[in-house]
């Protein structure tokens, strides 16, 4: 394991790409503290910030006040990262495969371009939650995301492919421009939910604020496939989500784009 | 060799490679899942005239099957990747997709797949929707009770088919009870079915025929009514004889099921009238695989 301790929190935002399993890997406590980490236009090494510690495998723990510790797990590709407290924005961006497992909060767009793996956020999520880097037509691809709070606006904006998971509410624009793919949000689902979205499903089990006008209300169902994904919550350790889900009230849409996407809401 | 007074042949089943998969059909309770499933596995005694075998492998709790509802394990065998792909398309789509509240998923792991639901969406008229779970890929097809759930790839092996026991009986009555008590213990088994009417088959064939369209014909040497008119693999005293044709995901399975066979048809002795037991076979000489009949009671 390599245990990083932040110092002290750092005066301007710190990009920590650069501290992902595959590159750790194999290096000793003095070679990582070695490795260039650049704070603004300030070069630097990951010893000016961080205590290391290494011994063993490459999974990696972080602690100290990590609020404005940006781009952790950026682009990993297997092994494991957790964090003991805040993680600050683009958490897990474009992260391949592995894990990240945060104790606190995420900053904006953590699992951003996500292309798989897991990432699990003990706290909140701000906005951008699996969203599109700019310029970008899609957002997450792939993998599962767990928020066990609730996440900011346009959480899964765009989204492509993967399972979205906030346990509490979600923000206004969930799923906004959604391409296919799954948004469950265990509380209430924030206003224009879905818009512009093409396919996909955004499961809503704690209701849902001023759907939009393209939606339409097709009854209520009890449809086989949410059997499925409720196993697979209680797989993903989320059995008291897995147990909410019933017979839910489908509205498809988006009809203003000739979306065939849904938004599955508790009656 | 004697079991149970009953006569066991020294010979041998001979059986064939065959592609194979098990699907795993379910519903809201087991009624209609069997219900899918017999339809789906009728007319599928014979890859000769049916195109594929097929038959209900058991019958899966709630707990086992990926829904968590009620559900049917049954095994499809066809002589090639593309027949039974045929098979899978056509039988799931006019007995399951068709049957309420049913859905299907694959049984079995594996790299080498026949289409599923990516075969049977497009009867969702472009209204199908894809969806991932943990994984695997299913298609939700819109239909009149809701929605049909069909995994999109089914994965296929290699199977073996054609092992065979032949029952030989001195009274119809007393074969069929013979095989009943046979079928009855060979479902036990796992992995393997019988495809037959009740397992059971009664039209033995031997390969090729006096007509030129005909690739089968009746087996004549286990026909009793010919004793004496040609050439016969029957004593005075056999007046009835029986087959039951296994199909197994592995060679193991058809073994296995063929012992349980011979041991629950000997179990009451000779003296109901079953005289004999034995196995088809074309002198090893076509068959990847032979199941000695001694060799499986040791």
């Amino acid at each position: 394991m390599i245990r990083l301790t932040l110092k002290d929190e750092p005066p301007l935002r710190l990009a920590a790409d650069a501290l992902v399993p595959e590159r750790l890997a194999g290096k000793s406590a003095a070679e990582i503290e070695r490795l260039p980490l650049a704070v603004g236009r300030t070069q630097g090494a990951v010893g000016d910030w961080f205590r290391v510690a290494a011994e063993g495998d490459a999974d990696i723990e972080i602690d100290g006040p990590c609020g404005r510790l940006d781009r952790i797990g950026a682009g990993m590709g297997a092994g494991s990262i957790r964090v003991h407290g805040d993680a600050g924005a683009y958490l897990g961006l474009g992260m391949r495969g592995g894990s990240i497992a945060v104790a606190g909060s995420a900053g904006f767009g953590a699992a951003c371009d996500l292309r798989g793996g897991t990432l699990r956020i003990a706290g909140d999520a701000g906005d951008g939650l699996g969203g599109a880097l700019p310029g970008a037509s899609a957002g997450m691809r792939e993998g599962v995301v767990i928020v066990a709070g609730k996440a900011g606006d346009a959480a899964g904006a765009a989204l492509r492919r993967g399972l979205l998971i906030i346990a509490g509410d979600a923000g206004a624009g969930c799923g906004a421009e959604m391409i296919a793919g799954t948004i469950l949000v265990g509380g209430a689902l924030g206003a224009y939910a879905g818009a512009a979205m093409r396919r996909g499903s955004i499961i809503a089990l704690g209701g849902a604020k001023r759907l939009g006008a393209g939606f339409v209300d097709c009854g209520l169902h009890d449809l086989v496939f949410l059997r499925l994904l409720a196993r697979q919550l209680a797989a993903l350790g989320l059995a008291e989500l897995a147990q909410r889900i019933g017979p839910l009230r489908r509205f498809a849409g988006d009809a203003a784009v000739a979306g065939k996407g849904e938004l599955l809401v508790v009656p | 060799m004697k079991l149970g007074g009953v006569g066991i042949d020294d010979t041998f089943a001979e059986a064939f490679g065959m592609t194979a998969t098990r699907l795993v059909i379910t519903a809201d309770d087991a009624r209609w899942a069997r219900r899918a499933a017999e339809s789906m596995t009728g007319f599928a005694t014979s890859v000769i005239g049916c195109g594929v075998e097929a038959g209900i492998e058991r019958e899966l709790v709630a707990g086992e099957t990926p829904d968590g509802r009620p559900g049917i394990a049954v095994l499809l065998f066809a002589v090639s990747r593309d027949a039974l792909a045929t098979a899978v398309r056509d039988r799931v789509g006019q007995c399951v997709l068709t049957c309420p509240g049913t859905a299907c998923f694959a049984g079995i792991a594996g790299e080498k797949r026949v289409p599923l639901g990516r075969a049977l969406r497009f009867f969702g008229d472009g209204r199908q929707a894809a969806k991932r779970i943990a994984g695997r890929r299913y298609w939700r097809i819109p239909v009149m009770d809701g929605e049909f759930l069909c995994e999109d790839e089914a994965p296929v092996q290699d199977g073996v088919g054609g092992g065979n026991l032949l029952l030989l009986g001195r009274s119809r009555p007393a074969v069929l009870a013979a095989a009943e008590r046979a079928i009855a213990a060979m479902r036990r088994v796992p992995e393997a079915i019988m495809p037959f009417p009740g397992g059971v088959v009664r039209s033995g064939s031997k390969i090729g025929s006096r007509y030129k369209f005909l690739i089968a014909s009746t087996n004549d040497l286990y026909c009793p009514t010919l004793k004496g008119v040609a050439e016969s693999a029957l004593d005075a005293e056999i007046a009835a004889v029986l087959e039951i044709v296994i199909d197994g995901l592995t060679e193991e399975a058809v073994g296995r099921a063929m012992e349980a066979g011979i041991r629950a048809a000997c179990a009451e002795g000779a003296a109901p009238g079953l005289a004999r037991v034995s196995a088809g076979n074309y002198g090893g000489k076509l068959g990847a695989f032979k199941f000695y009949l001694h060799q499986l009671l040791q």
